[in-house]
């Protein structure tokens, strides 16, 4: 499938949900004419990846706009730096890799500015794209309430790895990356924040 | 293995991440051990319950496409700037020079400075030959002799010479 055609019909369905993913030949030649300066290669990436960049953003910051800012943000560095992506590592792990500094970044913003505790924001329905009877919705509503409030609960490296793990599956070789330490170290930290969460979880319950 | 030790390793089972040798080791100490049962499940309940926070995205491209362009353009006039500045400080600099010279040089010559030295120097240097040194006697360090003068002393001396003279001879 051409680059062009594959971009057109990323396009039309970006609204709905997450896109085919490129295999790697398509990807390179997509970052290549980006670092090329090509803004509908730029505009192609961006389709690719809003899902999981908005995605983990908001599992990390808990907040729609935020994340959705943080997310924009994200892909302007993306444009700035792609000159510094050599392709000595997968791209989605960089990307994320940056998508974590900036959540972190805004996280540290808040706590010195002392605002409020992260509230939840649950305008919009957090749920799958199968149709959902109203009850459900409600339910489902209530049950990310809760995880959301489980996870603002847990420290910051937990919730990270979880986010990462949980949310996007990634390998614990491209976390071990994206968080720079070993793998033996993010065996026993996902284990540590899983069982974090579940004790949370148990709490929130009680 | 110890109890605590396959504990550790539940997270890992989930995962898939372990050798064949540890893995069976943990699915034979999970039929009897109730605990690490319910702890595995309760992962996987979590596990599950995070992946299903997936939100279905509004596209950004146009957002980001107009971001990129507005820092772009910043960044062209930022540039732009720059070059005009640097291009044409020399310019201004040199003509402001030239103007301030050329601004100095009128006003010695409409109003001559008092000492006619200086406005000899910028004849030399300058070759304004305007007026003839010889007929301006304020831009002329040539001394004229006073010769009445001179002869007036002469003239006084001898005098006093005379009366001297007369004076010692009485």
């Amino acid at each position: 499938m051409s680059v062009t055609t594959l971009t057109a019909d990323m396009e039309t369905y970006s609204d709905i949900t997450q896109v085919e993913e490129f295999d790697s030949q398509q990807e390179r030649e997509i970052i290549l004419r980006c670092q090329d300066r090509d803004t509908v290669a730029m505009g192609t990436l961006v389709v690719q990846y809003q899902h999981w960049v908005y995605n983990i953003a908001y599992g990390l910051l808990g907040h729609h706009e935020d994340a959705e800012d943080v997310a924009q943000d994200v892909f302007l560095s993306v444009w700035q730096n792609i000159n510094k992506f050599q392709f000595r590592s997968q791209f989605s792990t960089w990307l994320y890799k940056i998508v974590k500094n900036k959540c972190l970044n805004l996280i540290d913003q808040r706590k010195r500015r002392k605002t409020e505790p992260m509230e939840i924001d649950d305008t919009q329905p957090w749920v799958p794209l199968d149709k959902v009877t109203p009850e459900q919705e409600v339910l489902q509503s209530e049950q990310s309430q809760i995880l959301h409030k489980a996870l603002d609960r847990l420290k910051e490296s937990y919730r990270t790895i979880l986010i990462l793990r949980e949310l996007r599956e990634l390998s614990y070789e491209e976390i071990s990356e994206i968080l720079n330490c070993t793998l033996g170290r993010v065996k026993s930290r996902l284990h540590e924040a899983r069982k974090a969460l579940r004790v949370e979880l148990e709490r929130i319950d009680w | 293995m110890k109890h605590e030790k396959i504990q550790n390793q539940l997270s890992a089972y989930l995962d898939n991440e372990l050798v064949p040798e540890v893995r069976s080791m943990v699915e034979k100490h999970l039929i009897d051990c109730q605990e690490c049962k319910k702890m595995l499940e309760d992962f996987q309940h979590n596990q599950q319950q995070i992946s299903d926070l997936i939100h279905p995205v509004p596209s950004m491209k146009n957002a980001v496409l107009a971001m990129i362009h507005e820092t772009e353009s910043n960044t062209r006039k930022g540039l732009l700037s720059i070059i005009k500045k640097l291009a044409f400080r020399p310019f201004t600099v040199g003509a402001t020079a030239f103007s301030t010279i050329c601004l100095l040089i009128a006003l010695f010559y409409v109003n001559p400075s008092p000492n006619p030295q200086y406005d000899e120097l910028l004849d030399y240097y300058f070759g304004f030959q305007t007026e003839e040194i010889s007929n301006n006697p304020l831009k002329s360090n040539v001394v004229v002799p006073l010769n009445n003068q001179t002869m007036e002393t002469e003239e006084t001396i001898e005098e006093s010479d005379s009366l001297f003279n007369l004076y010692m001879s009485e």
